[in-house]
């Protein structure tokens, strides 16, 4: 069953934000003036959606095709390598609202860049933080044994599709474009394995 | 007005002061250029070359880029009414079915405080349009940006047409993104791979040599 998860507390850790533009440990973000106003800007206008389901592996076949419970099925060599009959799947979507997105672009149109810079690498980090967050339920459930981000390392981009459309049958505020791009962009989805 | 100072205030990214030097030298009727290529640029050029040797980041950057944005805003006008031409025109957009704005924006910024002239056509550009101005603008070097691997095969398909268009003889192509690379470049016949914008800068300088 699709689940929506409510009063999920996104946090936006400084540290990570500094190190995604590669500062090393001991650089403060006191030295960057505009760094509270975005943060709190941040804070504010992330509005997070997140929509889960587990299914379980149903067979994994020599061809390449792993079939799981819900119908999701992937020709997908990465997959074929790593799972298992009896493992699960924690499918997510997620994504951090529009709101934010207008916010960096109005940034970015005004000359302010440094904000609109700011501003998204923030939201990279909640994004992270949704899929640690996620990562979390599914500890609860079980042994976490990898996640997949399509785009990510060896997992293409075009998987996103697939798992968009395990969401099909609910109504949300997240689109994909004919290029696996997903709307608002500040979006995510993956699968998280465990047994 | 001393140069260096003005250079120095850069670096700092201290708008104010050089908002208060460039004011001052135009007053004492120093030549526009000079304030642009011994004072501005110096100042921005080491905050890039401490960014390559990631003695500084994007951040420091932008903050210099500020800087000097102060600056060019106050002596932009004189340089038109002297005629000063710029280093050349740079077009930038996103290519086809790709909606990521950040990357290209900040690399046009940074060419146009270089002292190139930017047109800036967004994101989710069609092949068509980059030739439209290209033809129009008289565009020197077109950069094409991707961020996905779904729509770097359409930085291809837009030389391609460049191509087809005839104008590829005249125009210089650079790609950037974070699905490309050098290799990537070679291969669709892109004239030079940008990983970063003070790189992208260098690059546009090099190809119009």
């Amino acid at each position: 069953m699709t689940k929506v998860l409510e009063d999920f507390n996104i946090e936006i850790d400084e540290n990570k934000v500094l190190k995604y533009f590669g500062y090393q440990k001991g650089f403060s973000s006191s030295e960057i003036p505009e760094w509270n106003n975005v943060l709190s800007l941040a804070r504010k206008t992330i509005s997070p959606a997140v929509y889960n389901v587990v299914s379980k592996i149903n067979s994994v076949n020599s061809k390449g095709i792993v079939q799981f419970d819900n119908h999701a099925r992937f020709k997908d060599s990465i997959l074929l390598e790593r799972l298992n009959e009896g493992q699960k799947g924690l499918f997510f979507l997620a994504t951090l609202g529009l709101r934010l997105e207008s916010e960096i672009s109005r940034f970015l149109q005004r000359g302010l860049y440094l904000e609109g810079m700011l501003l998204d690498a923030m939201s990279w980090v909640a994004i992270q933080d949704i899929i640690k967050n996620l990562k979390k339920t599914v500890s609860k459930k079980g042994t976490l044994d990898f996640t997949l981000i399509p785009g990510l390392k060896d997992f293409p981009l075009e998987r996103q599709r697939d798992i968009f459309r395990l969401f099909s049958h609910i109504k949300k505020e997240i689109t994909i474009t004919e290029y696996c791009m997903m709307v608002p962009k500040k979006s995510v989805s993956g699968i998280i394995i465990f047994h | 007005m001393d140069y260096n100072l003005l250079s120095m205030a850069v670096e700092k990214g201290d708008r104010g002061e050089v908002e208060r030097l460039t004011k001052s030298g135009i007053e004492e009727g120093l030549d526009v250029r000079d304030i642009l290529d011994k004072g501005l640029m110096p100042g921005f050029h080491r905050v890039g070359e401490r960014f390559k040797k990631q003695e500084a980041f994007i951040p420091e950057v932008l903050i210099a880029a500020k800087a000097v944005h102060a600056g060019l805003n106050l002596i932009r006008p004189l340089l038109k009414k002297k005629n000063i031409k710029p280093l050349g025109t740079f077009i930038i957009g996103t290519v086809l079915g790709d909606m990521h704005d950040i990357g290209q924006t900040i690399v046009a910024m940074m060419m146009e405080n270089s002292g190139f002239k930017v047109v800036n056509l967004g994101v989710n550009v069609p092949p068509s349009r980059f030739i439209q101005a290209l033809k129009k603008e008289e565009g020197d070097i077109v950069g094409l940006s991707a961020l996905l691997t779904t729509t770097m095969v359409n930085q291809r398909l837009t030389i391609e047409e460049i191509k087809k268009a005839g104008i590829r003889e005249r125009v210089k192509v650079m790609i950037g993104g974070a699905p490309v690379n050098q290799a990537w470049a070679d291969e669709i016949g892109a004239d030079a791979y940008a990983e970063d914008a003070t790189t992208a800068v260098e690059k546009a300088k090099e190809l119009l040599k």
